[in-house]
C-alpha cells in the first residue's frame, strides 16, 4: 500500500485502533494474495494473446465491458464497439445475465472462478451456447474480471437431441402396454420403465436399486436366474391379477459374459380374460353338446328298447297266424301297443322339450272352472293309483274362481306329478291338495301332491327338473317314463308365471308343489278395443272380453313374481295357522320374504331335518327323477295336449245340460250314451245275455278302451239284428220333420223301463228288459244328480218312431247301400257305380273303398260289402259282429243343410267327413268311427273334401292338414267361408302343432296325431251334438231362468250355450262364436255397457245380435247408448211373455239370415 | 339241442326272444342281471349267450369280462345285444370280450345268421 493510501485510510478511520484493525485486515488479505497465482499481465502481452486466442475473451470492470477478442466478435457476429457499448448484455438472456451480475458483484470481493452455461442470440437470430469462466483479475492495480468462453452449441444441441429423444422414448414405453426393467449381473434392478408398472402398482423410481428377488414374484426371481444363465425365456406372468406375456434377455459384454437381462412384459390381461370366456363358452358348449350328445345316445336306447318289442312281438305275431296258432295273439297285441304307446311318449316330451327350448311353446289361457278338471285329472290317474295299491285322494280346501291358466298345461303338470307320486308309491297314499294363498297383492292356486314313496335324496332333487340330466335308463326301465316330465312340468308352471318345488325325504315320500297365480292378469294383453272401452268406463277387468290366446310365452318366463318365500309355501301347503297373528303381521310387513318366518321354516319342517339324519334308501336317488311314466300311464299323459280342444269345449257342454237337462236330452244322447256305457260296460244285460252275439268280446284282446268300444258295440249289433235297418230310416223323417213340440208328446208314449238300455245304445231296443245291476247313473254325468223323468222319457223319444224300410243291408243280407235317400248330383251316383272315390261306411277294403282322390265327385257309397269290412275284423280277430248295421245306419244321412243340423245331434250315428291323404289313417278312421256309431265318409284331397262336404253336410270334419293339391288350410277357411258349411266344426288332425292357427281360422278342434282314441270320440261327440245348430249365448245368472231359457231355446232349434257370469261369457266366446246373445243385466258380476262396448268394437264380434233381459223398473234407466247397441229388449216381469219374446226374436233372426 | 343263454332285464324283450328262440328249436335259458348270468353260464354251460349290456347291477360289460376271465366260461362265444346302437358302443362290447354284437330292436334273421356263425350246426 502507498503512502497516498495509507494516508486516506488514516482519515478515514475515525480512530487509531480503527485504522490499526483495518491495517491488519489489509495485511491478512494481502497474505491471501501472496497464495494465489499472480495474475497481473503487461497489457501488451494480454491484447497479444486475447486477440489470438481461440476462445471468446472479454474483460469486464463490474458490468461494464472494457475488451472484447476478435474470437467473440466472431462469435456473435457484432463489432467490438456495438458490444462494448452494450449490445453485449441484451444478447445474453435475462435471467442468465442476472447470474452473471450476481456473480460480478460477487467477485468485486472475492476471488475464485465461477462457471457457467449460457445461452446467447447472435446477430443472425440463432442461438449460442458458451462455456464461460469468470475470473477476477488485478490489471493495473485495477480489480478487473476476465471472462473466457468456449462456444458449446454444437455438443448442447447434441444434448438437446438426446434429452428430446430420451423424452421422446419415454413417452413411447409410457404409452405402449409394456414395461421393462434391466438388471445387472448381480439381479439388481438398474432400469425399470413403462406405464403397466404403476398399473400393478410398482413404482419405476422404487424398482431401480431394488434386487429382482425382492419383487417378491417367484416367476420374475425364476426368470431372472435363468438369463443370468445366459438363457432368452419367453413366459406368461401374473402380477396382481394382470397377465403380461414377458420376455427376459441376457446382456453381454463384449467379451461374451452375461452382465445382467433385460425383461419386456406386454400387458395381455384383456386378451386372456377373453381367452378365458372363450374357453369358457367352449367348455359349456362341450358340456352342452356331451349332454345333448349322452341324451341323444340314451333317447336312441330309449326309443329302441319298445321298438324291439313292437318289431318283435308283430314278426312273431306274423310267424303265430302264419302256423295258425292264436293262443297269444292278444297279449301280445297289448304289449305292441303299450310299447307303441310308450314311444308316443317319448316322442311327445322330445317335442315339448324341444318347443320349450326353441321358446315356441304357447300358452292357451282361459278361465277354467278347477273342479271339473281336477276331477278330470283324478279320473284319469285312479287306475295308475290303484295299480300299486295306493289310497288316493284329494282335498280341495279352496275352490279357486275365475282361474285364469292354460288347462291342458295344468293337467299336465297335475297328471305328471300324480303318476310320478303313484309309480313311486307301494300301497301307500298320494294325496291332491288345493289350496290359495295370497301373496305379493296376487292370488296364488297351490296344488300340492304328496305321497308316501321311496323319496327322492336331496341331492338328487336338485336336479330333479332339469332336463337332460336324469335320463337314467336303468330307471326308466324299472319305473318307465322318459325323465323329461318335471322339466317339462316346470317349464309349464313358469310360463304360466308360477313355479314348482319339491320337498321329499327319502324312504319317507316326497311333496310336490306348483304355485300358479290364480289370475295372470298382468301378462295378458287385452284386445286393443277392449282396452279402449275399458279406458272409458274406468272398469276394466274381468268383462275385457278377450282373452289372449296363445301368448307364446318364452320357455324361460322368470316367475312373474318374486318366487314365494319357503315359509309362506310351507304353511300353505302344511296348513299352518296363516292368519295367526305374529305371522299375519310379517305377511303384511313386506311383501319379499320374512326373515323370522323363513328361518323358523326352515327348522320346522321334520321331513327335512330329519332327512340328514335318516340312512337313505338305496335307489331312490339314482332312480327318483327319472321316472315319469309307466307304460299304462302313457295314454292318459298323453292325452293331455290333444284335450285342449275338448276341456275348451267342455264347460259349455256341462253348463248346457245343467241347464237345460228336459230338452236337451235330444242333443245329449250321444255324450250320454257314451258315458253311461262307459260306466257300466261290464253290467250291460245284453252281454252277458248274448255272448254268442259278441265274439269279439270273449276272445277279447283289449285295453279298457277297446273293451269299452266293443260293449258299445255288442248293444249296436245286437239292435241291429233285432230290428230291420228299415225302422232306421223312419227314424230320420220323423226326427226331421217333428219338431220340438214333438217331444212332449212322445214322451208320454214311451215306457220308462226301457229308458236305460236305450240310453245305452244308439239305437232303440224296447225289448229290452232293463236290469237290477246297472248302475243307477255315470258318477261322470253332471245330470246325474238329480234324476229327472221328463229327461229319461224324452230320451226314449226314438222308440216311438215307426220304422220305414228304405235302407236295405243287414249283417246277413246283402249290405250293398242304395242311395235313394241321399240326394246327390248324379255324377257321384254314378260313380258309385263304378270305383267309388269316397266311401261312406267302412268298406272290407278301405283303401280300396276310398278309391283315388282323384275321382272327381263325392260318391256316398258305403263300401260295396259292408258287411265284409266285419270279415275282415273276423279273420283277424275270430269276431265278426260287426256289420251292417253300422253301414246301414251310415247311410241314413242328413240331406240338406238345415234340417241336417237338427238331425245331425238328434241323431245317433253322425257324419263325420274324414279327410286325410293317407290311406292307413282313412281306414283306421274308418275302423274306430264306424265302431262307435259314426257315420263315416272319405276325403283324400281338399277339392274333393269340398265337394263331400257340400253335398253330404256332415256333422263334424276331420281334416288333416298336409294334403296334395289344395291343403288343409285352404279347406278350413273355403269351409269357413262358404255360408252354408260354415257352421259344421271342423277337428284338425295333423302331425303339425299349430293350434293357434287352427283356431284363428274357424277350428272347433285340434288334435296331433298320432290321435288319442279315446278323446277323438270324445271331440267328435262333443262336436257333432252341437254341429250346425245357430248357437246362443245366454248370459244369465239366476239357474231357475237359464233352465228355462235355454229349453226353450233348445226347442225352438237353437244350441243355448249358458254362461253364468262375465267370465264364462268371455271362455264361451273364445271357444266359438255365438249367433246370437242374450244377456241378463241382473247379472251381477257383469258390467253389461262395458261388455257390450267391448263386444262391439272387436271385428269377430261386432255383429252378433245381442238382446237384453232387463227388469222393468231398470228398463227407465237404460241408457241411450246402450240400447242402440243392442237389437232387442225385453223385460223379465212375465217369464211367459219373455220366453216368447226371445223366440220371435231369434225366428227373426233366423229369417233375417 | 342248442343252449342259450339269454341275459335281459327288460321283462318284455325276454318274453319275446326267449319264445322266438324256442320256436326255432332252442333250449332258452334265463338270467336277469349280470350276477345271475354269471352264476347261470357257469352251472348250465350254455352254447352261446346273448348278453344285454345296461344291466342292473352287475352290467353286460362286467359280467363279459368276467365270463372270459373264468376258464369254464371263456369258451362260450358272447353276442352283445343292445338297444346302445351309437358309435362306439360297438367297440366298447367288443373290448369287453363279446364275440360278436347286435343291436335292438333284434332282426332275427340277422341274429340267427349271428348265432349260426358260432353254432354252425344250427339250422
Amino acid at each position: 500500500m502507498d503512502r497516498e493510501s495509507r494516508g486516506r485510510l488514516r482519515q478515514l478511520c475515525k480512530d487509531e485502533e480503527a485504522y490499526e484493525e483495518m491495517m491488519a485486515l489489509l495485511a491478512e488479505e494481502q497474505a491471501r494474495w501472496q497464495t494465489t497465482p499472480k495474475r497481473e499481465l503487461d497489457s501488451e502481452e494480454f491484447q497479444i494473446m486475447a486477440e489470438i486466442s481461440p476462445a471468446a475473451t472479454f474483460v469486464l470492470h463490474d458490468t461494464e465491458l472494457l475488451y472484447v477478442n476478435p474470437a467473440l466478435v466472431r462469435l456473435t457476429g457484432y463489432t467490438r464497439d456495438e458490444l462494448i457499448e452494450g449490445v453485449f448484455w441484451e444478447l445474453i438472456a435475462e435471467e442468465e445475465r442476472a447470474q452473471l451480475h450476481d456473480a460480478l458483484v460477487s467477485l468485486r470481493h472475492q476471488f475464485g472462478e465461477r462457471r457457467f452455461e449460457i445461452a446467447f442470440q447472435r446477430r443472425d437470430g440463432g442461438i449460442g451456447w458458451l462455456d464461460l469462466t469468470l475470473a477476477p483479475i488485478i490489471f493495473k492495480g485495477r480489480r478487473l474480471v476476465l471472462g473466457t468462453g468456449l462456444e458449446s452449441t454444437e455438443r448442447k444441441r447434441a444434448e438437446e437431441a438426446l434429452e428430446e429423444n430420451q423424452a421422446w422414448m419415454q413417452m413411447i414405453l409410457d404409452s405402449a402396454p409394456i414395461h421393462f426393467f434391466v438388471f445387472d449381473g448381480a439381479g439388481v434392478i438398474t432400469l425399470a420403465l413403462g406405464r403397466n408398472l404403476h398399473q400393478i402398482g410398482w413404482n419405476s423410481a422404487e424398482l431401480v436399486g431394488q434386487s429382482i428377488v425382492s419383487l417378491g414374484n417367484e416367476t420374475i426371481r425364476h426368470c431372472a436366474e435363468r438369463v443370468l444363465g445366459g438363457e432368452a425365456i419367453f413366459t406368461i406372468l401374473e402380477i396382481e391379477g394382470a397377465f403380461f406375456e414377458a420376455y427376459y434377455t441376457p446382456l453381454f459384454d463384449e467379451e461374451g459374459a452375461v452382465v445382467g437381462g433385460v425383461s419386456v412384459s406386454t400387458d395381455v390381461s384383456e386378451t386372456k380374460r377373453i381367452e378365458q370366456e372363450l374357453r369358457k363358452a367352449k367348455e359349456s358348449a362341450e358340456a352342452s353338446n356331451n349332454a345333448k350328445s349322452q341324451f341323444l345316445a340314451n333317447m336312441s336306447h330309449e326309443l329302441r328298447t319298445p321298438l324291439n318289442a313292437i318289431i318283435g312281438y308283430s314278426e312273431m305275431m306274423q310267424e303265430d297266424i302264419q302256423q295258425g296258432c292264436y293262443e297269444d295273439l292278444v297279449t301280445d297285441l297289448e304289449k305292441i301297443n303299450a310299447s307303441g304307446k310308450h314311444l308316443l311318449a317319448l316322442v311327445n316330451d322330445v317335442l315339448d322339450l324341444s318347443k320349450i327350448e326353441a321358446g315356441r311353446m304357447e300358452l292357451f289361457m282361459e278361465f277354467v272352472r278347477l273342479r271339473d278338471m281336477i276331477h278330470d285329472v283324478m279320473t284319469t290317474i285312479r287306475p295308475l293309483a290303484e295299480k300299486n295299491q295306493n289310497r288316493l285322494s284329494l282335498k280341495m280346501e279352496a275352490e279357486p274362481q275365475e282361474f285364469l291358466c292354460d288347462p291342458t298345461k295344468v293337467r299336465q303338470v297335475l297328471l305328471n306329478l300324480l303318476s310320478n307320486a303313484c309309480k313311486f308309491t307301494q300301497q301307500g297314499e298320494v294325496n291332491l291338495r288345493i289350496s290359495e294363498i295370497r301373496r305379493g297383492g296376487q292370488q296364488w292356486v297351490v296344488f300340492s301332491v304328496e305321497d308316501t314313496g321311496i323319496g327322492i335324496e336331496q341331492e338328487q332333487q336338485k336336479l330333479l327338473f332339469r332336463a337332460f340330466s336324469q335320463a337314467d335308463s336303468s330307471t326308466s326301465r324299472k319305473y318307465g317314463g322318459t325323465g323329461l316330465g318335471l322339466a317339462i312340468s316346470r317349464h309349464f308352471c313358469r310360463m304360466m308365471g308360477g313355479d314348482i318345488e319339491v320337498d321329499s325325504l327319502p324312504g319317507k315320500g316326497s311333496r310336490f308343489t306348483v304355485f300358479l297365480p290364480q289370475n295372470l292378469a298382468v301378462d295378458l294383453e287385452p284386445a286393443p278395443r277392449s282396452r279402449e272401452s275399458n279406458a272409458s268406463l274406468g272398469d276394466p277387468a274381468p268383462s275385457a272380453p278377450r282373452v289372449v290366446i296363445g301368448l307364446g310365452a318364452k320357455s324361460d318366463h322368470p316367475p312373474l313374481s318374486p318366487p314365494l318365500p319357503t315359509d309362506l309355501r310351507r304353511s300353505s301347503t302344511e296348513h299352518q295357522p296363516l292368519h295367526s297373528s305374529s305371522e299375519t303381521s310379517s305377511l303384511r310387513r313386506s311383501s319379499t320374504e320374512t326373515p323370522t318366518l323363513r328361518r323358523s321354516s326352515t327348522e320346522t319342517p321334520t321331513l327335512r331335518r330329519s332327512s340328514t339324519e335318516t340312512p337313505t334308501l338305496r335307489r331312490s336317488s339314482t332312480e327318483t327323477p327319472t321316472l315319469r311314466r309307466s307304460s299304462t300311464e302313457h295314454e292318459s299323459l298323453h292325452s293331455s295336449p290333444e284335450a285342449s280342444p275338448l276341456q275348451r269345449s267342455s264347460p259349455e257342454t256341462s253348463s248346457l245340460q245343467r241347464s237345460s237337462p228336459e230338452t236337451s236330452s235330444l242333443q245329449r244322447s250321444s255324450p250320454e250314451t257314451s258315458s253311461l256305457q262307459r260306466s257300466s260296460p261290464e253290467t250291460s244285460p245284453l252281454q252277458r245275455s248274448s255272448p254268442e252275439t259278441s265274439p269279439l268280446q270273449r276272445s277279447s284282446p283289449e285295453t279298457p278302451n277297446q273293451r269299452r268300444s266293443s260293449t258299445e258295440q255288442e248293444p249296436l249289433q245286437r239292435a241291429a239284428a233285432e230290428s230291420p235297418p228299415k225302422e232306421l230310416r223312419r227314424t230320420h223323417p220323423a226326427l226331421r220333420t217333428g219338431g220340438s213340440s214333438d217331444h212332449n208328446s212322445r214322451i208320454s208314449a214311451v215306457p220308462p223301463a226301457s229308458f236305460r238300455v236305450n240310453r245305452s245304445t244308439p239305437f232303440p231296443l224296447p225289448s229290452f228288459p232293463p236290469t237290477e245291476e246297472q248302475p243307477a247313473e255315470p258318477l261322470t254325468s253332471p245330470t246325474s244328480s238329480h234324476p229327472n223323468p221328463i229327461k229319461k222319457t224324452s230320451a226314449f223319444s226314438l222308440p216311438t218312431i215307426q220304422p220305414e224300410p228304405t235302407l236295405r243291408g243287414t249283417r246277413i243280407s246283402n249290405p250293398v247301400l242304395s242311395l235313394p235317400t241321399l240326394s246327390l248330383p248324379p255324377p257321384s251316383s254314378a260313380l258309385v257305380e263304378r270305383e267309388p272315390s269316397v266311401a261312406v261306411g267302412g268298406g272290407r277294403e278301405p283303401t280300396a273303398a276310398v278309391g283315388a282322390g282323384r275321382e272327381p265327385a263325392a260318391a256316398v257309397g258305403a263300401g260295396r260289402e259292408p258287411a265284409a269290412a266285419v270279415g275282415a275284423e273276423k279273420t283277424k280277430w275270430g269276431s265278426g259282429v260287426f256289420e251292417a248295421s253300422h253301414v246301414v245306419r251310415e247311410g241314413v244321412m242328413p240331406v240338406s243343410g238345415a234340417t241336417s243340423a237338427a238331425e245331425g245331434q238328434g241323431h245317433p250315428m253322425p257324419l263325420v267327413l274324414v279327410v286325410d291323404d293317407d290311406p292307413a289313417m282313412l281306414d283306421l278312421m274308418t275302423r274306430i268311427l264306424t265302431r262307435e256309431g259314426f257315420g263315416v265318409a272319405l276325403a283324400r284331397d281338399g277339392e274333393t273334401a269340398l265337394e263331400m262336404a257340400s253335398a253330404l253336410r256332415p256333422q263334424v270334419i276331420t281334416l288333416d292338414v298336409i294334403l296334395p293339391g289344395l291343403d288343409g288350410w285352404s279347406v278350413l277357411k273355403r269351409l269357413k267361408q262358404d255360408k252354408a258349411l260354415a257352421r259344421i266344426p271342423v277337428l284338425i288332425l295333423s302331425m303339425l302343432d299349430n293350434k293357434s292357427q287352427g283356431f284363428a281360422w274357424g277350428a272347433s278342434g285340434y288334435m296331433t296325431k298320432p290321435v288319442d282314441r279315446g278323446l277323438l270320440l270324445q271331440n267328435l261327440r262333443t262336436l257333432s251334438v252341437s254341429s250346425g245348430q245357430q248357437k246362443v249365448l245366454i248370459i244369465e245368472s239366476n239357474e231357475r231362468l237359464g233352465h228355462l231359457l235355454s229349453e226353450r231355446l233348445h226347442g225352438v232349434g237353437w244350441f243355448p250355450v249358458i254362461a253364468r257370469n262375465g267370465n264364462e261369457a268371455v271362455s264361451a266366446l273364445n271357444r266359438g262364436t255365438p249367433d246370437a246373445i242374450l244377456i241378463d243385466v241382473a247379472v251381477s258380476s257383469l258390467d253389461s255397457f262395458a261388455f257390450l262396448r267391448a263386444m262391439r268394437s272387436n271385428p269377430l264380434w261386432g255383429d252378433i245380435p245381442i238382446a237384453l233381459i232387463v227388469q222393468k223398473r231398470e228398463q227407465v234407466q237404460l241408457q241411450a247408448g246402450l240400447l242402440g247397441l243392442v237389437s232387442a229388449v225385453f223385460d223379465d216381469s212375465e217369464e211367459s211373455v219373455l220366453l216368447l219374446g226371445v223366440c220371435e226374436w231369434l225366428s227373426r233372426l233366423e229369417r233375417l239370415s | 339241442m342248442r343252449k342259450l343263454l339269454l341275459v335281459e332285464d327288460n321283462e318284455m324283450n325276454r318274453d319275446m326272444l326267449t319264445r322266438r328262440l324256442q320256436r326255432r328249436g332252442f333250449v332258452v335259458l334265463i338270467a336277469q342281471d349280470g350276477l345271475e348270468g354269471l352264476r347261470v353260464a357257469k352251472e348250465h354251460l350254455p352254447d352261446l349267450i346273448l348278453m344285454d349290456l345296461s344291466l342292473p347291477g352287475l352290467d353286460g360289460w362286467e359280467a363279459t369280462r368276467r365270463l372270459k376271465g373264468d376258464p369254464a366260461t371263456q369258451r362260450i362265444p358272447v353276442i352283445a345285444l343292445t338297444a346302445h346302437a351309437m358309435a362306439g358302443d360297438r367297440e366298447k362290447a367288443m373290448e369287453a370280450g363279446c364275440d360278436d354284437y347286435d343291436t335292438k330292436p333284434i332282426e332275427i334273421a340277422r341274429l340267427m345268421e349271428k348265432i349260426r356263425r358260432f353254432l354252425p350246426d344250427v339250422v
